[in-house]
Parts: C-alpha cells; sequence; structure tokens
C-alpha cells in the first residue's frame, strides 16, 4: 500500500494501517520478544501510533513508521523482562516464571533470532523477513545506512555461530542429494 | 564459510520465514474490533478526569497526615518547632527512665519487701517530674529525712559516729606495745 493513501490524522485510513500491517507487525515482534508477549507488544504499538497518527508526517512510509514504533515497544518490553529476570533471581516467589516456548518454537532460527540484542534482531527481521534493503532499514529505525550493515554483519556472525547445526544438516542434505544423483546417473 | 555467506543467508531466509508465516496471527476485521484495540480513541471514555481525582485525593491524604502528625507533635512537645519534639521526647524518656526502676520491689525499713506499686506506674505516666518525698523510693534510705528518723538505724555515717567505737585502732596503741620487743621503732 503506498503511503499516499493516507492521510495524516485519518481514523479510517489508520484502521486501513492496521489491518494491512497488523499481521506482519505481530510476527516481527514474535522474532523480538518471543510468543507470550507479540500481541501485548503490537497492541500498545498500535495504541501509541494512534495517539501519534494525527502528527505523522507522509515523508516515512506508513508501515514503516509503524515498524518503528513496535521495535521501541520491543525494545521497551526486553528490558523489562531482563529486570523481571534479575528480580526473579533475586526473589524467586515474587515475580510469575516467564511463558514457556510453545510447540515447535526455541529450536530453530526464531529462537535464536530471538537470543540476540534487540537492535540486530530487528535489523535481521527487517531485512530477512520483510525483504527491506538498507536504505529503506536505515529509515525505519532512523540511524545510518552503515550502521545497519554492520548491526547485520554482526548479527548473521551470531546467528551462523548458533545455527551450526542447523546449517551442517543443510550440507549434510545437500552432500547426500548429490552423492544420490551420482548414483542414479551411474 | 564466511558469516555473509549468500547460501547461509538463503538458507536463513527460507527458514525465518517458514517459522514466522505458519504463526497463527488473527487480525479484527471489522470496524468494532478494531475501535477495541484502542481503548483511548474517538468513542471511549478518558480517564484524565479519573487521575486528576486521584491525584487531588492523594493530595488531600498527604496534607491531612502532614497536619495529624504536626499537631500531635505540638500536644505531646508543647512546642510548635518540629525541631524541638526530638530532644524534648528525649528528655521525657530521661525523665521516665529512673521512675522505671521503682517498679521493682524495695524493702522498707521494717524489711517486708513491697510489690510494684500503682504510684510507680503514675508517675512514669505523667510526664511532670514529681518533688514530693513519697515519689523517691530509692534503696538509699538513709538521704531522706524519714530513713534518718528510723528507729534503727545500722549502716549510716551517723552509726559510725556513735559514741560505743567497736573495731577502732586505739587498742592498738596500747601501753603493752609500746614498751615490748621494740621491733617496731627499729
Amino acid at each position: 500500500m503506498e503511503e499516499g493513501e493516507y492521510t495524516a490524522g485519518d481514523p479510517e485510513a489508520f484502521e486501513r494501517l492496521y489491518r494491512s500491517t497488523h499481521p506482519r507487525l505481530v510476527r516481527t515482534l514474535y522474532g523480538l520478544v518471543g510468543p507470550g508477549a507479540a500481541e501485548d507488544c503490537a497492541q500498545e504499538a498500535f495504541e501509541k501510533a494512534y495517539k501519534a497518527w494525527p502528527r505523522w508526517r507522509g515523508d516515512a512510509p506508513a508501515e514503516a513508521w509503524i515498524h518503528r514504533i513496535a521495535i521501541n515497544v520491543a525494545v521497551s518490553h526486553r528490558r523489562r523482562s531482563r529486570l523481571v529476570e534479575i528480580v526473579g533471581m533475586v526473589a524467586p516467589g515474587l515475580v510469575a516464571a516467564p511463558d514457556p516456548p510453545s510447540d515447535g518454537w526455541g529450536q530453530d532460527v526464531t529462537h535464536a533470532v530471538r537470543k540476540l540484542p534487540v537492535k540486530l534482531g530487528a535489523a535481521v527481521l527487517l531485512r530477512y523477513y520483510h525483504g527491506y534493503n538498507n536504505r529503506e532499514i536505515a529509515r525505519i529505525l532512523g540511524i545510518a545506512e552503515r550502521t545497519v550493515g554492520w548491526r547485520l554483519g554482526t548479527a548473521m556472525a551470531r546467528l551462523r555461530t548458533d545455527l551450526d547445526d542447523g546449517l551442517a544438516d543443510i550440507e549434510d542434505r545437500e552432500r547426500l542429494s548429490l552423492r544420490n544423483g551420482q548414483h542414479e546417473a551411474n | 564459510m564466511k558469516p555473509t555467506d549468500p547460501k547461509f543467508e538463503a538458507w536463513f531466509a527460507s527458514r525465518l520465514k517458514q517459522n514466522l508465516d505458519r504463526l497463527p496471527v488473527t487480525t479484527p476485521e471489522r470496524q468494532g474490533q478494531v475501535q477495541g484495540h484502542f481503548p483511548f480513541g474517538r468513542n471511549s471514555m478518558s480517564l484524565t478526569p479519573l487521575v486528576a481525582v486521584l491525584k487531588s485525593q492523594v493530595a488531600v491524604i498527604a496534607a491531612t497526615l502532614v497536619v495529624g502528625v504536626s499537631a500531635i507533635g505540638m500536644a505531646t512537645t508543647g512546642s510548635p518547632n518540629p525541631k524541638v519534639w526530638g530532644a524534648d521526647l528525649m528528655g521525657s524518656i530521661q525523665r521516665s527512665a529512673p521512675t522505671t526502676t521503682t517498679t521493682t520491689p524495695t524493702p522498707t525499713p521494717e524489711g517486708t519487701p513491697t510489690s510494684g506499686t500503682p504510684l510507680t506506674i503514675n508517675s512514669a505516666a505523667s510526664p511532670e517530674p514529681r518533688d514530693t518525698p513519697e515519689a523517691v523510693s530509692s534503696p538509699e534510705p538513709t538521704d531522706t529525712p524519714e530513713a534518718s528518723a528510723s528507729p534503727e538505724p545500722r549502716e549510716t555515717p551517723e552509726a559510725v559516729a556513735s559514741p560505743e567505737p567497736r573495731e577502732t585502732p586505739e587498742p592498738t596503741a596500747t601501753p603493752e606495745s609500746n614498751g615490748g620487743d621494740g621491733s617496731g621503732d627499729d
């Protein structure tokens, strides 16, 4: 959807923006804060965006603008979670245990992204899930393009270390398929 | 393999999409549901007046507490200056400290112990010091006129100066010792 279709302060335009961006935003937040808090963070992000909607300037795409708000909400949430973890270590009975990961979660790339610092994770998700280029990511996050490149490089190096097993599995399968192909050819 | 290896990036992006796209995200479709996500929206009640009322209530309670504490301090110490309250309190504690020792049984001149009397409790409760001789029931009755007038003064200075000395040094200065073996003079 083009940003020209939205008018700042128009409630109907905001509803359209909400419908079109909500699923993608929730999935971004899944990758940053996990399954337990993604919906809550998305709701908080849309509330903040709704309040700021009259002040939205059309120079940035509305979806990028709302992504920026959501990533800031995720940063705040991760800070709070870290504080809760510290309090939980000091006084275990004072705070509730964190949500357990849902089925199929926590063993794959999404879990590895969630282990990254939230700013690195946001750059990774915007690039490899949403398909934005470095310039667009820089606009969304409000940082320089060089910083985006550095964040992506650092994040991918860490992910590579974390996901070595997965990649090894891929290489094994490729090797196996190559061998099978040779066998069939013979 | 470098961290920015295209093969790794392609594998990572496909796994990330696969994982995030299969997550179920429910987006409200109807307008009413969308509005329900924004409780501070057009048709919802603003919480600002409620917050203002709560703040004013808190201010009233705080002011009442300050005035109440000041009134109690003034009534107790008689001074409007809070700096004096501490000294007054310490003084009253020190004044009441000797009276608390009177709760222990004290021997009467006749030798019959008396239990703690209500008189000492009353004297401890009253802030004004008593100057009556009855209140001074210290274990040294010789200082009081009543004790000096007791029929059997035993360890009083008057008893030492009595005309019948018993263990005085006069018996050692007998004429027999002066003219004896002469060990004292040599």
